[in-house]
């Protein structure tokens, strides 16, 4: 049995008539990092506002660390970091004082990579919130939850409005985090970030749990699908190992291939002189929208 | 459990006190000013203890007075008159004081989303409630200080009376915080808290002057204002009461605590309703305008028939004081003009209803700003709506309704015992010079910035000049600084056009020149 940071089973939430989470499911092992994917109104926000103890679970059972997150909640928030999608803060204090100020209720004094941070997401702490754009914003919440060492990282969409240089900063971040051994919770509606950073994900919609694994096993659900115009001989093709559902129509040929064999499919369909090949790559997108689309159909 | 739960309450109140410095200072110099300079008016108007006496026997027996004011009980000395001018309606403003800090430590932060990345850190669930609590007390201790050292220093009264009036103070400020911490719990909208906040202190106002009125203590214990009344500073001083308020105040803190233990993070009873899923007519800056101001509109409305009411139903009473020449009637010739007293008190009467229409429309103007620094007024000009129209919009809603305000208060003045048509009259003819000040308030929305302040600049120059300005005798050319100085005295003097139409005139050119300045800006500045 893994050592389970974040486990909720058949999470429910009713708020009023509206069902928010009807049966969700999500685990998360102590030091991996985790992708957390959902249409808007799937759920994600009011998992993760259960997983801090902001809302009391309706039904079924939600614990971090080992411990019920509504009843120790203090005690939790020691360990933990979060960053939500839509960061408020005091208009009147500055950057730096909400810095300090987030820090210091997390119960830490002194964080070890304050003004490293402060640098790395080029952060002005001595302008006044009021003043701050959306990214700006969101640049607050991340340098104080990566400025000191936590167990978990609960990032709830935390790269929106940033540009991409800055979102390339909060990868490298997350992934140094990940490396000292820190459980990341990761909500986004960025797949290609999702894919780069997550050894997991789970997909949920209408407040349950469609999908959940380990990213490499989903992905090799999900093969790469080539296209090629081959005037004649693709059949050889149906031959090779990790080529699947090949169909020949005329010149036009599609099939599925699997990651570990794109090299040895390549060289056979150049051998074949193609007049046009492509390969899209096996997306997180293409799952997703594989189970929403399936989900819609329903 | 309960300990966790409390948990960062300490590093939550030192942020509270940063955020509500403003208002603990504010409190305590506003409080301490306004007795000083309720007393330095009294020793003017009725300086000796006949006078007062002669103030007790006519004005303040009115029910009018009664309601507004409470009965007027101890004349002997400038404390005691000091505290019946305004005391009750300072123990009103501490309740709403306390309510509105302890709501915006509380609910806003939940609202706005500070709460939210507050609640993720080692913070426990009453840590805000505690944090608004403390907050909330010091602004009512502020007020209490501000209202003894006031009463100590501008009026000379003795310690006990003093202290005795500054624990009216926390009695009901303690109440007012009470109420707003289940508030704060009940309703899901920061608004909606303090609003309902506030209408329970005025309901418990309102008890109270009927109380008063009909000379009844049982109802009048009923409430926190009727616990002050019974403390009796300069008469005969019980701190009992102050032991009923604490009880009611912690009575009231333990509901909020077992109504918060139970609820989300943002979650209350009383939830927004959901409103239409499309937006009808409402396509246009003008149409937006008189959607989101027609609540507040009714609000003013209300509050303007009762000045109205209440001014009218003092006419009875100064025809009777028609014949004196006390320092009362001095001082109400010296605001209105000569001749008739009761003409002199309607056109008087009707220049403070102006001054409130003006509050009126510049609390509809002065939305721009909001508008600007909410980042709404940059998705307006996104859209084919010209700068002119945006900023326009709102003062041709406020312009418009200035005549319609106005009529209603002149209607209710004359219902309630005034002439009718002379009523009607003096109000109306105000019109020009609330025009004057709401412009003014156009043209600081368009400079933008720290400009935006000259919009409540001109009420606050208008009421001084205007009002106290003639009472202390100022200077005859400040006097003029004020458009409603301007404005025919009618009953007492005769309609004339020409200063109408010049206050008219200089308005549109206020407009004109906030129009100019709104195209060349940046939005936002």
């Amino acid at each position: 049995m893994p050592d389970l940071a974040i486990d909720v089973r058949g999470l429910v939430k009713h708020y009023g008539s509206t069902t928010a989470l009807d049966g969700l499911d999500l685990q998360v092992e102590t030091g991996t990092v985790a992708g957390f994917l959902g249409p808007n109104g799937a759920g994600k926000s009011t998992t993760i506002r259960i997983l801090l103890g902001l809302h009391r679970a309706g039904g079924g059972r939600a614990e971090v660390f080992g411990r019920d997150p509504f009843r120790d909640a203090v005690d939790l928030h020691r360990r933990l970091a979060y960053v939500p999608g839509d960061v408020a803060l005091w208009p009147r204090l500055t950057g730096g004082q909400v810095i300090d100020l987030l820090l210091g209720l997390r119960g830490i004094k002194d964080a070890p990579r304050r003004a490293e941070m402060i640098e790395r997401f080029e952060l002005d702490p001595t302008r006044r919130a009021s003043t701050y754009s959306k990214g700006n914003r969101q640049k607050v919440a991340l340098v104080a939850a990566f400025a000191a060492d936590t167990d978990l990282l609960v990032l709830d969409e935390p790269t929106s409005g940033l540009d991409p240089l800055m979102e390339a900063e909060f990868q490298r971040c997350t992934r140094e985090a990940a490396g000292r051994g820190a459980t990341v919770l990761l909500s986004s509606h960025i797949l290609a970030e999702v894919q780069q950073l997550c050894d997991t994900v789970t997909i949920v919609r209408s407040g349950r749990t469609v999908l959940a694994g380990r990213l490499d096993e989903l992905r090799s659900v999900t093969r790469s699908r080539l296209t090629a115009t081959i005037a004649s001989g693709a059949e050889v093709l149906g031959r090779l190992e990790g080529v699947h559902d090949l169909e020949v129509d005329g010149d036009r040929v599609v099939c599925t291939i699997e990651d570990a064999a794109t090299a040895e499919v390549v060289g056979a369909v150049a051998a074949l002189a193609p007049s046009a090949l492509t390969i899209e790559p096996p997306s997180l997108e293409e799952l997703f929208l594989r189970q929403y689309g399936a989900a819609e159909d329903a | 459990m309960r300990s966790r739960a409390w948990a960062g309450t300490a590093g939550l109140t030192r942020l509270a006190l940063s955020t509500e410095r403003r208002w603990i200072l504010g409190a305590l110099v506003a409080y301490a000013a306004t007795y000083v300079a309720t007393a330095s008016q009294i020793r003017q108007i009725a300086g000796t203890v006949g006078e007062r006496v002669g103030l007790q026997g006519t004005v303040a027996q009115t029910p009018a007075f009664r309601v507004l004011l409470g009965p007027f009980e101890h004349p002997g000395s400038i404390g005691g008159t000091t505290l019946w001018r305004v005391g009750l309606f300072m123990l009103a403003v501490v309740a709403v004081l306390a309510a509105t800090v302890l709501v915006r430590v509380t609910r806003r932060a939940e609202e706005q989303g500070q709460a939210e990345l507050v609640g993720a850190a080692a913070v426990g669930r009453l840590a805000a409630l505690g944090a608004g609590a403390v907050a909330a007390s010091l602004v009512v201790l502020a007020a209490a200080l501000g209202t003894a050292v006031g009463l100590a220093a501008g009026a000379g009264a003795g310690a006990v009376d003093a202290v005795a009036a500054g624990a009216q103070v926390l009695c009901v400020g303690a109440a007012g915080a009470g109420v707003a911490a289940v508030a704060a719990q009940v309703a899901q909208a920061s608004r909606a808290a303090l609003g309902l906040s506030i209408g329970i202190v005025l309901a418990a106002y309102a008890v109270r002057g009927a109380a008063d009125v009909r000379h009844s203590d049982v109802v009048d214990r009923l409430t926190p204002f009727g616990w002050a009344e019974a403390i009796d500073p300069f008469g005969a001083v019980s701190w009992w009461p102050l032991l009923t308020a604490a009880v009611a105040a912690l009575g009231l803190m333990v509901v909020a605590i077992v109504l918060r233990g139970r609820r989300d993070l943002g979650s209350g009873l009383l939830a927004p309703r959901p409103g239409p899923a499309s937006a009808g007519s409402l396509r246009t800056p003008v149409a937006v305008t008189l959607r989101l101001e027609a609540r507040p509109a009714v609000v003013w409305t209300l509050a303007l028939v009762g000045f109205g009411v209440f001014v009218g139903s003092l006419v009875p009473t100064i025809d009777r004081l028609g014949a004196a020449e006390g320092g009362l009637a001095d001082a109400l010739r010296r605001l209105g003009g000569a001749g008739a007293l009761t003409d002199v008190f309607v056109g008087a009467m009707a220049s403070i209803g102006g001054l409130a229409v003006a509050g009126w429309g510049l609390a509809l103007v002065t939305r721009v700003h909001g508008d600007e620094t909410g980042g709404r007024l940059e998705q307006v000009l996104a859209t084919s709506a010209s700068r002119t129209r945006a900023l326009l919009a709102p003062a041709a809603v406020a312009g418009a309704g200035v005549l319609p305000a106005l009529a209603v208060v002149g209607l209710a003045t004359g219902v309630a015992g005034a002439d009718l048509g002379d009523a009607v009259a003096a109000s109306v003819v105000q019109a020009p010079a609330v025009w004057v000040v709401v412009a003014l308030g156009v043209l600081g929305q368009a400079v933008g910035g720290r400009w935006t302040v000259l919009a409540w600049g001109g009420l606050v120059v208008a009421t001084v000049v205007g009002q106290v300005g003639a009472a202390v005798g100022m200077p005859e050319w400040l006097q003029q600084v004020s458009p409603f100085t301007h404005v025919p005295g009618v009953p007492s003097e005769r309609f004339e056009i020409v200063p109408e139409l010049a206050l008219s005139g200089v308005a549109a050119l206020l407009l004109g020149l906030a129009v100019l300045a709104f195209r060349r800006r940046d939005v936002p500045r």
